[in-house]
């Protein structure tokens, strides 16, 4: 799967366009990422509520995060130039990495039938 | 679910974030307080210091920034034509965060006028003298230390376009020149020697 675009609203809600070209769909309880920028990490996201990763389509996910605390005079020179380019209507180049995917807390069989029961039922229609 | 935990965290996308055009950040200027020390020497360069002037600023983000540090170059214009140039160099800044409103003060800094520019710095110290409200319009950018949740932030290259009144000072005729104690202190061959107080109102 590839990504379009991550937008950012006020604060720092966003949204994930993707493009998915597998015929298999995934629907997550929810799903991690973390954004990173130069080799820093700023801004650590999840998505709000279920993510549905549709087969053959373009979903949009809702993703909620926060920007992290900067230690290093690194990571404040990324998340500086990060708003630089943003006041002055450029573009930021960022890398999306995943972080993790289900809840916490859940694990075994049922959970994991729901799951291969609704992927079946994608790969369906 | 280990391996899906597992599958996703090699999950790595490269994509962009998008801008929302350029942001114009400072919405006004207020010099509430100037003083213009002019000397021969320094006609056409006076030292200027303000004791008090804001900067009104919007952000598109919602979180609290509190600007600590400030920077600016100022091309003064007056009736249409740039003047003069202010260069202040960095200085603390104290924010309103709530308001979003910097309040920061200079001291010291040559208000350079413009080789070719004297006439119009002329006519405009005569209109400042006699006049009541005079604009200056002030163009250029700033460097702003921004303190965040994130830590301190340096913003650059922050670009401002705004016009600022200054109140005249009406001739000093808005309440009579007062005059008393005279007081004629000494007689020599060619003169007297007079020691009088006189008032002079500034409306401010």
């Amino acid at each position: 799967m590839y990504v379009g675009t991550l937008l950012i609203s006020k604060g720092f809600n966003s949204y994930l366009f993707y493009y998915q070209p597998s015929q298999v769909g995934v629907v997550l309880s929810s799903i991690a990422f973390n954004t990173i920028v130069n080799g820093v990490s700023i801004a650590p996201v999840a998505s709000n509520g279920v993510a549905s990763l549709l087969p053959v389509s373009t979903s949009s996910l809702s993703l909620v995060g926060r920007l992290v605390p900067q230690d290093s005079q690194q990571g404040l020179d990324t998340v500086s130039a990060i708003f630089n380019n943003f006041i002055h209507g450029k573009d930021s180049e960022v890398m999306v990495q995943g972080a993790g995917a289900g809840p916490g807390d859940v694990s075994g069989p049922f959970f994991f039938l729901c799951t291969l029961w609704l992927i079946y039922c994608g790969a369906l229609l | 679910m280990t391996w899906l935990n597992e599958g996703i965290q090699a999950l790595q996308i490269a994509t962009v974030l998008p801008n929302l055009g350029p942001q114009g950040l400072i919405q006004s200027v207020s010099l509430n307080e100037l003083t213009l020390m002019f000397s021969k020497n320094h006609a056409y360069d006076p030292t200027s210091s303000s004791k008090s002037t804001d900067a009104a600023f919007q952000l598109p983000f919602a979180f609290p920034v509190d600007i600590k540090a400030l920077e600016q170059t100022i091309i003064v214009g007056w009736q249409g034509q740039d003047i003069a140039k202010l260069v202040i160099p960095k200085g603390p800044s104290s924010t309103d965060v709530g308001a979003r409103i910097i309040h920061l003060t200079f001291s010291d800094v040559p208000f350079a006028v413009y080789g070719d520019k004297h006439g119009q710095f002329n006519d405009f110290v005569a209109a400042t003298t006699v006049g009541s409200t005079q604009t200056l319009s002030l163009n250029g950018n700033a460097k702003a230390d921004a303190s965040t949740a994130v830590g301190l932030l340096s913003l650059s290259d922050i670009a401002f376009s705004v016009d600022s009144n200054i109140a005249g000072l009406q001739g000093l005729n808005v309440k009579p020149v007062t005059v008393g104690n005279l007081d004629v202190a000494h007689g020599y061959r060619d003169y007297l020697l007079i020691k009088v107080d006189g008032t002079l109102n500034d409306p401010r």
